[in-house]
């Protein structure tokens, strides 16, 4: 892209060409505070709290419609600019209700952080604030309390940008406007729960998150999604190491992290609320023949049975280096001809994230041409098999393909629904607790550190080198 | 079941192929039904919505925004007095008081039968002849309250 | 004082019983600019309207011929003319003389600029109350168009130009114009951002020229007399004579068309003939409710859109709304930030709250709630939404309120302390 220079408060840069000043004074560090300008959202010049000082241009003015030009003179701090600033925030506080203390935006809130750099101190309106419904139930995740809302229009513009849908607007006119939906129906959209991150107060909020924690107590750990070949980005929001949070579980909130070429600063309610099911049903001990085994004894079951393994059938949700691993052992050095994959199975999918397959690394076995198993698949496990079962639901249809008297080895983190099909169950980390690669259906490879420390279990990576030592041992 | 009428539905494809986009035939629409049926209902907004593929809750924010525009019935007689400056300092104050205290008559609210109802409005463009009302869609100016009682006595129903 | 009628143009045909019929008005010399205008090359006649000294009559005071040649003149573009007749701004009610009496005259004006520009399609935004001139325009339409005076080949020629009648529904924040676009587009009337301007980008985003109803309605005369024959009417920079609204503690209200640049006492005493009932001027709001408040002895001022905005004041729609001893400057100050509250489009923040704010205060005023800083509090408010709105709405709430609270702080004061002792 070709750049242009330009002096912001009398430092000569030089940035992109099509950038709007305040995208440009970002990309060099230089913050200007606003509410309604979002990224990928089209500028709207509603909030007035971005206005700047542009030389030779006599009103101030918003840098979020401004775009740079060569030459162009900003300040971002002169005096003028920082009075503006200050007044327009005392307008929007002018009726803004004093919620903060039992607000689940405090501590993430747009206001608070303006009025903490910007903000006058001493209070000059004593007046009654306007009232607006509190409460009202946006959708099933959603909460929209209008006498917060700073009518940035953020949601607004979100739904007909992004979503392509008009879902909310603005009522009436004036101080008396607010954010509604036609006949407070509740909106149903695969991705509600953007609207609440997108919000830049607390007037849209998670009703999964309301008053579970404060936003100052948690850590933000960056991972994927791994529910669909997408591999959005995320953000896995777990307390911090403290005495006090240790009786908090360990994922408290997934949000969106930005990524221009995945998922933008979006993701699906698929993502944002079932990641925690991801936690559940977990096994952290080996079962053999109804009983618990530790490593000892599973490897030396593994010693009997890996040579003479007849199947083997790879996960979708291992990474790229396990699935290397995996068919360096069995398809070369094994010559094991019966390589499979599965995962869960298909379901819808719209031209904005979501994506037919529902598993992140189908992408990565398919260019190495392992064949994907199906329900309707007539394979059936007979002899031994290894399964590689990462994901949490759907076990039932393999484990219905196993014929009596056969030795199944699996290894999952979870407990199968038939687990007496299986002959040894080995436990393993879960998606948050492993590191490593998975390509999405683009064929883009994002890789990721494990979210938390797998204490109690090995990842299947671990895993596949023992099984690497047994097999060289011979 | 459709709600609007045939009339009514001329009169919207007449409007609609006024402009080069249909779309800014929504505020004549709203008009059209406001005069044919007293007000806006939602049964009428769901069929506009339709004809003009926009969705409801647009068309309800179009009509929250416009002051004009009612989502619930007037009077017979809707009473729009001018409560701005030239009006109000001139006569129009005494006209509210009046409106009060001989009819019971407050903004927002109806006569029995709902023969008349009252709303203040900002200037209505009859300054010269102030105090002014505007009665429906008609104007009248140089108003006392003697005068107001004889219009409103005139009007039937 | 005897003026000389060929030296108007609106009070000679205002004076004619019917001439909001064709035949009257083709009688008295109606459509006959249109016929010259169309011998005329196009960018002659923009250079006649630049000549002129035109300025928009809406309020803005826009010089026409420039605003004109804004507009690209490619043919193969499609472009629209918008004609403003919203008239909103309190105190002002000229435009309603034009659309409901000489609604060919308004015609004729739109038909040659849409020649001179190269429009062919334009719209009438009325004032959704105005419905009774709005049947009346659309008669005339009619008319003009059985005549050929618009349509299709206009008188002969190769000229193609359609005329609209578009209503609104009640916002004043519609007659500013990319407010009315929005309107006429079908949507909530909120100001758009600036660039891109009407004439680049305007309705349905094509280029759009949009004047004001009496703008519009002086360019036959132009046409027929010449730029610089209308230029000498008023004074420097401002051309020719507009139609001034009288209104208030006058004795004859009313519309008074006098040159560009008439003395602002001489139309109040003269033409107004004076205060009612013999009382004493206190205040004069020069253009409309949002220009600034004059007090009594700042009157002895040229009605020109230059001499005001050095006045601290502005011409505005020309609405002059006159006060006396006995009107509380309180009282208006209560209807004006009450007028402002209400038509707000609430898009922009300092706006949509300056205006809440400065209304709590005059409540509280009122509610003897009120402390002397509330009153600074106000005139502070006032002067911060000042410069940071998306449009000039803001601007004008500021600075009316402002100067109105200023100058009359010591009569708010008073009722103050009135209240205080009472209590």
């Amino acid at each position: 892209m070709p750049k242009v220079k330009i002096k912001i408060n009398d430092r000569e840069y030089e940035v992109e060409q099509g950038l709007t000043v305040l995208e440009a004074a970002e990309s060099v560090g230089i913050e200007i505070p606003h509410f309604c300008a979002h990224k990928y959202l089209k500028p709207a010049g509603l909030c007035r709290m971005c206005l700047i000082e542009i030389k030779g241009v006599r009103k101030l003015q918003t840098s979020c419609t401004t775009p740079v030009k060569e030459g162009m003179e900003v300040y971002t701090e002169s005096e003028a600019v920082v009075k503006a600033r200050k007044e327009v925030l005392e307008l929007h506080l002018a009726n803004h209700p004093l919620d903060c203390p039992e607000c689940d935006q405090a501590g993430d809130c747009y206001i608070q952080k303006y009025y903490d750099k910007y903000g006058f101190y001493e209070r000059r309106f004593y007046i009654e604030r306007t009232h607006f419904e509190k409460d009202i139930v946006l959708s099933d995740n959603l909460i929209l309390d209008r006498e917060r809302c700073i009518l940035c229009q953020r949601c607004v513009r979100f739904a007909e940008e992004v979503l392509g849908e008009k879902l909310l607007a603005v009522f009436e006119r004036g101080s008396k406007s607010y954010i509604a939906t036609y006949d407070d129906e509740k909106i149903d959209t695969p991705y509600s729960g953007n609207f609440a991150e997108i919000c830049p107060v607390g007037a849209i909020t998670d009703r999964r998150f309301r008053f579970k924690i404060r936003n100052w107590f948690l850590e933000k750990r960056e991972s994927i999604c791994p529910l669909c070949e997408r591999g959005c980005n995320i953000y896995v929001e777990t307390p911090k190491d403290r005495p006090y949070l240790k009786m908090y579980e360990r994922i408290q909130r997934i949000s969106s992290r930005d990524n221009p070429k995945v998922n933008k600063s979006f993701i699906c309610d698929r993502g944002r609320y079932e990641l925690f099911e991801l936690e559940d049903n977990r096994i952290y001990k080996g079962i053999y023949e109804m009983e618990e085994v530790g490593w000892q004894k599973i490897k030396k079951i593994l010693k009997q049975h890996l040579f003479t393994m007849d199947t083997v059938i790879l996960s979708a949700w291992m990474t790229n280096e396990e699935i290397d691993l995996a068919l360096s052992l069995f398809k070369d050095f094994l010559s094991i001809k019966n390589i499979y994959y599965w995962g869960k199975k298909d379901g819808d999918e719209d031209n904005i994230l979501i994506k037919k397959d529902k598993n992140p690394n189908s992408y990565y076995l398919n260019s190495k041409k392992v064949k994907r198993l199906s329900s309707k698949s007539r394979l059936v496990l007979k002899g031994s098999a290894i399964i590689f079962g990462d994901f949490f639901d759907d076990n039932d249809f393999l484990l219905s393909k196993i014929e009596d008297n056969s030795f199944i080895i699996m290894i999952t983190p979870y407990i199968p629904s038939n687990p007496e099909k299986v002959s040894l169950l080995i436990p393993s980390a879960n998606f948050f607790e492993k590191e490593g690669s998975y390509t999405n259906f683009e064929g883009r490879i994002q890789r990721v550190d494990n979210v938390f420390e797998a204490d109690k279990v090995k990842s299947e990576f671990e895993i596949l080198k023992i099984m690497e030592s047994i097999l060289r041992e011979r | 079941m459709k709600f609007l009428t045939g009339e009514t539905e001329k009169t919207i494809k007449e409007l609609m192929g006024k402009y080069e986009n249909p779309r800014s035939a929504l505020l004549p629409i709203l008009h059209t039904v406001q005069r044919d049926y007293g007000y806006i209902s939602e049964e009428a907004i769901e069929e506009i919505s339709e004809i003009l593929d926009i969705p409801k809750v647009e068309i309800k924010s179009v009509i929250t925004f416009y002051s004009m525009l009612r989502e619930k019935p007037a009077g017979k007689y809707h009473i729009q007095l001018c409560r701005n400056v030239a009006c109000y300092l001139n006569g129009g104050k005494e006209l509210v008081e009046f409106l009060e205290n001989e009819y019971g008559l407050k903004p927002g609210t109806f006569t029995e039968n709902m023969k008349f109802s009252l709303s203040l409005v900002e200037c209505i463009g009859q300054c010269e002849i102030a105090p002014a009302v505007q009665i429906n869609d008609k104007f009248y100016g140089n108003l006392t309250p003697k005068k107001l009682k004889e219009i409103l006595n005139k009007l039937e129903g | 004082m005897t003026e000389k009628l060929e030296n108007k143009i609106f009070e000679p045909l205002l004076a004619v019983e019917g001439i909001e019929y064709i035949e009257v008005y083709e009688e008295h010399g109606g459509y006959k600019a249109l016929r010259e205008a169309l011998k005329m090359k196009r960018d002659e006649i923009i250079e006649e309207v630049k000549n002129s000294n035109l300025r928009g009559r809406g309020g803005a005071g826009f010089p026409a011929g420039m605003k004109w040649s804004f507009m690209p003149m490619d043919d193969k573009i499609e472009k629209f003319l918008i004609v403003n007749a919203d008239e909103g701004e309190p105190g002002t009610f000229k435009d309603k003389y034009i659309l409901s009496r000489l609604p060919h005259l308004l015609i004729e004006g739109m038909a040659i600029t849409a020649y001179a520009v190269g429009i062919k399609k334009g719209y009438i935004y009325i004032r959704g109350e105005y419905e009774e001139y709005a049947q009346i325009l659309e008669k005339a339409i009619e008319e003009a168009r059985r005549k050929k005076y618009i349509g299709k080949n206009i008188l002969g020629e190769k000229f193609t130009f359609n005329i609209v009648v578009h209503r609104g529904a009640g916002a004043y924040i519609c007659g500013e114009e990319t407010a009315l676009i929005e309107s006429l587009e079908g949507k909530r009337g909120h100001p758009r951002l600036k660039p891109p301007f009407p004439a680049n980008a305007g309705l349905y985003g094509k280029p759009t020229l949009i004047n004001n109803v009496e703008t519009i309605a002086s360019i036959p005369a132009i046409i027929k007399n010449k730029g610089f024959w209308f230029a000498s009417l008023g004074s420097q920079k401002n051309g020719g004579t507009r139609l001034f609204g009288v209104s208030g503690k006058v004795n004859s209200p009313g519309i008074y068309e006098l040159p560009m640049g008439t003395n602002l006492k001489e139309i109040i005493y003269n033409y107004a003939d004076g205060i009612k009932n013999n009382k004493k001027l206190k205040a004069v709001i020069p253009g409309g409710i949002s220009a600034p408040i004059l007090k009594a002895d700042e009157i002895d001022i040229p009605m020109d859109f230059d001499s005001l905005m050095k006045a601290g004041s502005m011409l505005g729609s020309g609405a002059i709304m006159v006060f006396d001893e006995n009107d509380s400057m309180l009282e208006v100050l209560r209807i004006m930030i009450n007028f402002y509250h209400h038509e707000s489009c609430g898009q922009c923040a300092p706006c949509r709250y300056g205006t809440d704010v400065i209304k709590k205060l005059v409540d509280k005023i009122f509610n003897k709630e009120a402390t002397e800083e509330d009153v600074d509090l106000i005139i502070q408010t006032a002067q911060s939404i000042i410069g940071k709105t998306i449009c000039p709405f803001g601007d004008a709430v500021g600075m009316a309120v402002g100067t109105l609270v200023r100058k009359f702080r010591n009569e708010i004061l008073d009722f103050l302390r009135e209240e205080n002792a009472e209590s």
